[in-house]
């Protein structure tokens, strides 16, 4: 055998053997790699966003005017959205407190608000790889940030929609921070590269969270029970584990049940669109429009959760011979 | 003809990128062509082993990574599959134009089928026909434009060599 067709075939078991490596490979190494492919690759994909971007714009005519006052008005209207489900379930949550607050003797201590320890911010980021209308399969993006930018692991990643910011009317607010509650909820950062990151939708399979229902009793808005929503992959999400004895209709809100460090706010998952109750089944069967659809957006939000300023240590200044 | 090897080279890288970029954008999702698999497709037809595998391992590594599953099974079936191609190619001496259509289109289907086999066969998931069917739809898709890449190919170097021929005769 010639030495030439010999090192064909050393290589072939060479990268055979890699092949196999990779198939094993732990799964912090498989994100390693991936997002050390992805940041290579961003440059490019930028470039060719950008293209596709240029050609399916619709060339410029007069009527522009009228479809750029039509987005003014969508975009308003998605604010004063999520500013009543903010209102809707800041009322859910006053009421559960006063009813905790009747039932509980004596009265439990109430002290002054303190700083809080965690301090969220809001970082917009691009989508890499945004998929097309009525794509329902892919259900992990791209995003043009990654941990250069502070964007970690499950971090929450909300659809942009103008931020609201607090003008400090709120006890539980502080003056200039994003108010959270009621935003529409897009997914959760799964693997982060040094300048690209990957978000997963809620209808993704492999998500998983904490969720309430939040529905409507007469004129009141109420807290109903909790249970856990899961990606059906299907474009659609299901909450489980609602007891049968709870009572859960179609329409009603599913936001965010477990404190986030940082986000006491509720963030808004979706909608409940059908509700089933088997013959015999402990649990209802609830499937979940999502909040938003991954073909609806171009830029996210990430919610960075890092310590508040206020609560961190001056560093000594050497000037002053170690005051702080 | 060292500095062309290395401006061939560079070509390559680029386009190479320009193909990931791409497909990392728009591709995978519809039937248009991959243009990463259609670089494999023409590294197998025209690389000999080592150096086809090689590429046939980049590309197959670099497109799972893109891809939402795990890394390793695309890898697993472009070595095999362009290994297998490059092997038969050399054998059998292919070279009619039948003959490239029936070999890209096997080497295109088998790439992504194969993927599917492999990823089934890891994560013990089922595999369905449909999706089998789609694999070598979207496989053909990319042999047709590797095809009429390695077409025009063909035709532009008979041009210019009988150009060529024409103009030092003269």
């Amino acid at each position: 055998m010639k030495s030439g067709a010999l090192t064909g075939w050393f290589v072939v078991a060479a990268c055979f053997a890699a092949a196999g490596v990779l198939c094993a490979a732990p799964k912090p190494l498989e994100d390693r790699l991936r997002g050390l492919v992805l940041d290579l690759l961003k440059p490019g994909m930028q470039l060719a966003v950008r293209l596709r971007e240029q050609a399916t714009a619709p060339p410029a005519n007069p009527s522009d005017r009228g479809a750029n006052a039509d987005l003014m008005l969508q975009k308003e209207l998605e604010l004063t959205r999520a500013q009543l489900r903010h209102a809707e379930i800041d009322a859910a949550r006053l009421r559960a407190e006063l009813e905790t607050l009747r039932e509980s003797q004596p009265r439990p201590f109430q002290g002054e608000p303190g700083r809080p320890l965690f301090n969220p911010d809001v970082l917009s980021v691009r989508v890499l790889d945004p998929p097309r209308d009525g794509d329902v399969e892919q259900t992990l993006l791209t995003l043009s940030e990654g941990h250069a930018a502070r964007v970690a692991l499950a971090e929450w990643v909300l659809a942009d929609e103008g931020v609201i910011v607090s003008h400090g009317d709120d006890a539980r607010v502080k003056p200039d921070h994003p108010v959270l509650s009621g935003r529409r909820v897009f997914g959760r950062i799964a693997s982060t590269g040094r300048f690209t990151s990957r978000v997963q939708h809620i209808t993704d399979p492999g998500f998983k969270t904490h969720a309430r229902i939040i529905r409507k009793s007469g004129e009141a808005t109420i807290q109903g029970a909790e249970g856990l929503l899961a990606g059906a992959g299907n474009g659609r999400c299901r909450l489980e584990l609602i007891a049968d004895t709870e009572p859960v209709e179609p329409g009603d809100l599913v936001v965010t049940a477990a404190s986030i460090p940082g986000i006491d706010d509720s963030l808004f998952l979706g909608t409940v669109e059908t509700t089933d109750l088997p013959k015999g089944a402990a649990h209802w069967t609830i499937i979940v429009a999502p909040a938003v659809y991954p073909a609806e957006v171009r830029e996210l939000e990430v919610v960075r959760v890092g310590l508040h300023p206020d609560r961190l240590i001056d560093e000594p200044d050497p000037a002053s011979g170690g005051a702080p | 003809m060292r500095v062309a090897r290395i401006a061939g080279g560079a070509a390559t890288a680029a386009l190479l990128y320009a193909a990931f970029a791409i497909d990392a954008v728009w591709g995978g999702r519809t039937l248009s062509p991959q243009w990463a698999l259609v670089v494999l497709i023409l590294g197998a037809w025209s690389l000999p082993l080592g150096r086809g595998v090689a590429l046939a391992a980049f590309i197959g590594i670099v497109t799972d990574a893109l891809g939402a599953g795990r890394l390793g099974p695309g890898t697993v079936a472009a070595v095999m599959t362009t290994a297998l191609a490059i092997v038969v190619r050399e054998r059998a001496r292919l070279q009619s134009a039948l003959a490239v259509l029936v070999f890209t289109m096997l080497t295109g289907s088998g790439v992504l089928a194969g993927r599917r086999l492999v990823a089934a066969l890891l994560e013990r998931q089922p595999l369905t026909v449909a999706s089998l069917q789609l694999d070598v739809a979207r496989g053909m898709s990319c042999a047709f434009a590797a095809s009429l890449l390695l077409a025009t190919w063909h035709i532009v170097t008979r041009v210019v060599r009988s150009a060529t021929a024409v103009l030092l005769r003269v």
